[in-house]
């Protein structure tokens, strides 16, 4: 059974595939959502994209840091210049935590995921039976 | 009708004529933190049929192997490995009609996150089809 991150005082860390970015969390995040819109799949290549929230004051860069695309008005992602691994996604309407793609945890198995959003657009033969709720937009 | 697709800026588009040799979903660790999705999946296509309007960068990931993607916005799109010359694995969520794309097998299962089920019918390999038997069910 994998482990999930519970305790207030454990700490994540992740990176992209090069290496050259590197980053820490601690305690809780405020979820893990597995997201199906079509803009996470354009941006990640994937046909789901699984996203967790940290609030900003429990999140660090420990090496490098992601460059910035603005992919829509309120909304920025940031990826490794060198090796173009998606780590995140900075939301304007939630200016105080950040969005992190699960995939460049070094252990995402401890950000088990709580439902899925954008059910309504996920792609129509992709078949996920896990039993966790969806939502339509977010 | 040919396939179409590219990044989320629209700096790099692509033009495939032809279909693919398989849809694969891959659960390796690499994949996972290029796409930072729980899994990657890769329409892999005769490198000969692929057109790009612009280059996309390039990363060596490991010997052998080039990864692409936008410069601009990171998308990932393509994987190339010497094993498998003439062939490049272009990125699903990169197509313009992924719904045209179903996925055929899972590969790298032994690396997979286990909160992770998707398209559990699939004929599974713990590594590749090279490498590995057909897992059972």
């Amino acid at each position: 059974m994998a482990r999930t991150a519970k305790k207030a005082s454990e700490t994540l860390e992740g990176g992209c595939l090069c290496g050259a970015v590197r980053f820490r969390v601690t305690g809780k995040p405020n979820y893990v959502v597995h997201c199906h819109c079509s803009m996470c799949r354009k941006a990640s290549g994937a046909p789901v994209v699984t996203f967790t929230r940290y609030p900003l004051e429990r999140f660090a860069y420990t090496k490098g840091k992601p460059k910035a695309y603005r992919s829509s008005a309120d909304n920025k992602r940031g990826f490794c210049a060198k090796c173009g691994a998606q780590i995140y996604f900075m939301a304007g309407g939630k200016p105080d935590s950040i969005g992190l793609n699960v995939g460049c945890f070094d252990h995402p198995e401890r950000l088990k995921p709580q439902k899925h959003i954008y059910a309504d657009t996920m792609i129509p033969w992709l078949h996920m039976r896990d039993g966790l709720p969806r939502t339509r937009g977010h | 009708v040919p396939y179409t697709g590219g990044c989320l800026c629209g700096k790099v588009r692509f033009t495939i004529e032809g279909e693919p040799q398989f849809v694969a979903h891959c659960h390796c660790q690499s994949c996972r933190r290029h796409s930072g999705a729980a899994v990657l999946t890769f329409a892999g296509f005769a490198a000969a049929a692929v057109r790009f309007t612009n280059a996309p960068a390039r990363y060596a990931s490991s010997p052998g192997v080039t990864r692409s993607f936008c410069s601009n916005c990171g998308t990932p799109l393509a994987y190339e490995t010497e094993e498998r010359p003439g062939v490049i694995d272009m990125t699903l969520g990169a197509f313009d009609e992924p719904e045209r794309l179903p996925a055929t097998i899972h590969v790298w299962t032994e690396m997979r996150i286990p909160w992770f089920h998707a398209d559990e019918h699939l004929p599974r390999y713990a590594r590749t089809p090279r490498d590995s038997k057909m897992e059972s069910f």
